[in-house]
């Protein structure tokens, strides 16, 4: 059985499309044919990690639910475009092309097993092994949908971003929605910081396994903001730490 | 035909005499003195006159008879001044019994001047112009009331009488003094450019005609002195002629008095003098304010602002502690000082810096002062910094000097260094919400313009304060920052239990959310978990 996995942050701006991206990237590496269902196509996010341009999308996961195209067509197959070579594949796959559709699907009468159904459906077609769900930041109908029916559930938070409050009750919520796993990520870390306490800290505020720290600085946001990291320069410490990230998801 | 001049003049010196020996019989011997005086003068007047006709034929020119004129009055008007003296004097004392004998001689020597102005003006010959009206009985009395002001508030100015004739002087002098004046007096216009540079002098009062330097030399070196320019002078002169007078105003003369002095003339020009150089004294003063309140603000635009922005920008603790030390003491020309940093109920010195004693930047433990001391502890009580730390600016001209404050710590760096620390400046440095933050202490402040040791002066302290309040904003958001950094690199995570609780059940206790998690709960029991990878 493949694994749905949301990632999700309460605010934006904690490098969730590129943590996205690069655990995508790193699966396929590792062989796997990851999907990667991108719930916001209209701003800047994954599709341009993945130099994928939007006027290419015209088909999203919402027409494939309701039959109206097949998966190949909602389906875009990026795994060229990841800057290097890789033995499994990854298909990213736009959400809807209009926000808040899949929340109006469900009101119109589509229930979360539809959907939990629609996405098995989803992974079978593909063979997926992994699906990978950039929800939206905080938490709103759709995102708790999206939590529902996942495996796992990656947080990631800043620590120089006070934005404690608003984990915690992400944390709390997919506690309550049973989520069977729940890791949190520490991203864009200031180099003052001393990591092994960062992570000892989150875990014991957030009572969570911390998956792990990433460190900030601005020759990485500028060498990750060009495509997908791991890919790139995967010589550098923060993709080994992607990798070991991705190691913990396998 | 009328008696000439001679005949006059020997008329009044026989009266003086009779008058003299009528006060020697009675033995009134001041009186007896001043008649001396007179009599003297008469008999001067008298030799000059007996040879006029021989200087008349002598001296041809304008100005050699101008000055003949001036020789002849100079004895006349000093019978007349002591004439009215005299009558002031006994008559304020009671005495009426020399009145109408002094009234007849003034009359008959004014009559006399009358005549004397006439010689070499054109042929001298017996005046046929009517013997003027002695002033009214009781006329005198009632002019010669002294200042009212004077006399019941001591001297309302001190007069410098420039004359090379000492009756005159002393004449003046004595006038002067019963007038309620102070009185300096000089023989000539280098002497009394002295006096006027090194005593105090409200009035000048100069005399024209002088040996060594007369009265326009002596006129256009007090015009020409920044310092003694505003001083008013008063011209002397039996030279009445116009132009004289409008020669020495358009120098500068405040204004001139004829010779001889009517008395209520003298004290009424003398007060206008007097007044309107008050009024000069006053606008003086509040130029020099404007000048300082100018360049109080030159140094708030151009100095204290300017600095006040890289203070803020400053991002080393040590350099922003030294800039504020050095550019507050640059402001005052203090030649050291003592920057304090406040902890909680502590007072700590971080930096020391004396120019004399070549230390800079030093750190005042190693000056041997302890490096902090209690505020609200014995240690702290009454040291001038803990006073400024509560909050008020402490300014002492001479530390040395009785003061309920505790100097230990300036008489302790006074011994280690063979310094004086005299005057001594503490000032609070308070954040924006007026919190004290630390507290800048300066010593010994010098003048700008020559290095010369001063007090803390009211504009130097105007813009300690503001530059104070400049630092003290500074060090407090400095202070902010470093507690944010600090609590920052110890990651805290701070999650409000109450609130947590509310956002989470606000989204958990809705139908769709328990249908959400009944549904999901339902596929999960269904499916298998993973275990492939």
């Amino acid at each position: 059985m493949a694994k749905i996995i949301s990632i999700h942050s309460f605010r934006g701006g904690t490098g969730k499309s590129n943590t996205t991206a690069n655990l995508a990237a790193y699966l396929a590496s590792k062989g796997q044919r990851v999907g990667v269902i991108d719930t916001d196509i209209q701003s800047p996010g994954l599709h341009v990690l993945f130099a994928l341009d939007p006027s290419e999308v015209d088909k999203a996961l919402n027409d494939f639910l309701w039959g109206r195209c097949s998966i190949e067509q909602a389906a875009y197959d990026v795994t060229s475009r990841l800057g290097a070579a890789v033995d499994g594949k990854v298909f990213l796959i736009p959400s809807s092309l209009r926000t808040g559709e899949i929340t109006r699907v469900l009101r119109d009468g589509y229930d979360v097993s539809l959907l939990h159904d629609g996405l098995r459906g989803l992974v079978e077609e593909l063979a997926l092994d992994t699906l990978l769900v950039d929800t939206h930041p905080g938490l709103n109908e759709e995102t708790l949908l999206s939590i529902a029916v996942s495996d796992a559930l990656i947080v990631i938070l800043r620590p120089d971003q006070q934005d404690y409050q608003g984990t915690s009750v992400t944390v709390e919520v997919a506690r309550s929605l049973e989520v069977p796993r729940i890791l949190l990520v520490v991203n864009k870390t200031p180099a003052s910081f001393d990591h092994d306490d960062v992570r000892r800290r989150v875990a014991e505020a957030y009572d969570c396994e911390v998956a792990t720290v990433l460190p900030h600085s601005e020759e990485l946001m500028t060498l990750a903001s060009a495509g997908v990291f791991i890919m790139r320069h995967p010589g550098l410490p923060l993709a080994a730490l992607y990798r070991q990230l991705g190691d913990q998801l396998l | 035909m009328k008696p000439g001049p001679a005949a006059a003049a020997v008329r009044v010196h026989r009266a003086i005499c009779q008058l003299w020996q009528r006060a020697s019989d009675a033995g009134s011997t001041a009186v007896a003195s001043d008649l001396d005086k007179m009599r003297s003068a008469a008999d001067q007047l008298r030799g000059q006159l007996k040879q006029l006709p021989q200087h008349l034929a002598e001296t041809t020119d304008v100005d050699g008879r101008n000055k003949l004129r001036h020789d002849l009055r100079t004895p006349v008007n000093q019978v007349l001044g002591y004439c009215e003296l005299v009558a002031e004097e006994t008559e304020d004392a009671g005495d009426t019994r020399w009145l109408a004998a002094l009234e007849a001689i003034e009359s008959d020597t004014r009559a006399l001047l009358r005549q004397i102005d006439q010689v070499g003006m054109t042929i001298v010959r017996d005046s046929d112009a009517p013997v003027p009206r002695p002033p009214p009985s009781g006329g005198w009395a009632a002019l010669s009331r002294p200042h009212p002001a004077a006399t019941s508030e001591g001297p309302s100015g001190t007069i410098l009488v420039v004359d090379d004739n000492r009756q005159n002087r002393e004449l003046l002098e004595r006038r002067l003094r019963r007038d309620g004046f102070a009185v300096e007096t000089a023989e000539h216009g280098v002497q009394a450019l002295v006096l006027a540079r090194t005593r105090r002098v409200d009035v000048v009062l100069l005399d024209i005609m002088m040996p060594v330097m007369d009265g326009y030399q002596t006129l256009e070196q007090l015009k020409g002195d920044a310092s003694l320019r505003h001083l008013p002078v008063i011209m002397l002169s039996s030279l009445d002629e116009p132009q004289s007078i409008s020669r020495c105003i358009e120098r500068g003369a405040e204004d001139h008095l004829p010779k001889p002095f009517d008395p209520v003339l003298l004290r009424a020009r003398i007060g206008a003098s007097l007044d309107r150089k008050r009024v000069r004294d006053l606008e003086r003063a509040y130029l020099d304010r404007i000048v300082a309140e100018k360049r109080r603000a030159d140094d708030l635009l151009h100095g204290v602002i300017p600095i006040g922005v890289a203070l803020s920008a400053e991002r080393d603790l040590g350099r922003l502690l030294q800039r504020v030390l050095e550019e507050a003491r640059r402001f005052c020309g203090a030649d050291g000082g003592v920057l304090f940093l406040r902890k909680d109920d502590q007072l700590e010195r971080v930096l020391l810096q004396c120019d004399s004693v070549d230390l800079s930047d030093t750190n005042p433990e190693d000056e041997g002062a302890p490096q902090a001391f209690d505020l609200h502890g014995d240690e702290g009580h009454r040291r001038p910094a803990a006073e400024a730390a509560a909050g008020r600016t402490i300014t002492l001209d001479d530390t040395r000097g009785a003061s309920p404050l505790d100097m230990s710590d300036a008489r302790a760096f006074d011994r280690r260094h063979g310094y004086v620390t005299r005057s001594l400046l503490a000032l609070p440095l308070r954040a924006v919400d007026g919190e004290v933050v630390g507290v800048l202490e300066l010593w010994n402040a010098t003048r700008a313009s020559d290095g010369e040791a001063v007090p803390f002066d009211r504009a130097m302290i105007d813009v300690l304060q503001s530059l104070s309040s400049l630092a003290g904003a500074a060090l407090a958001s400095y202070r902010r920052e470093t507690d944010l950094r600090q609590r920052i690199r110890h990651l805290e995570i701070r999650v409000d239990e109450a609130n947590r609780r509310r956002d989470v059940s606000q989204i958990t206790e809705t139908d769709y959310f328990r249908k959400l998690r009944d549904m999901a709960r339902e596929i999960r029991a269904t499916t298998t978990p993973s275990t492939d990878g």
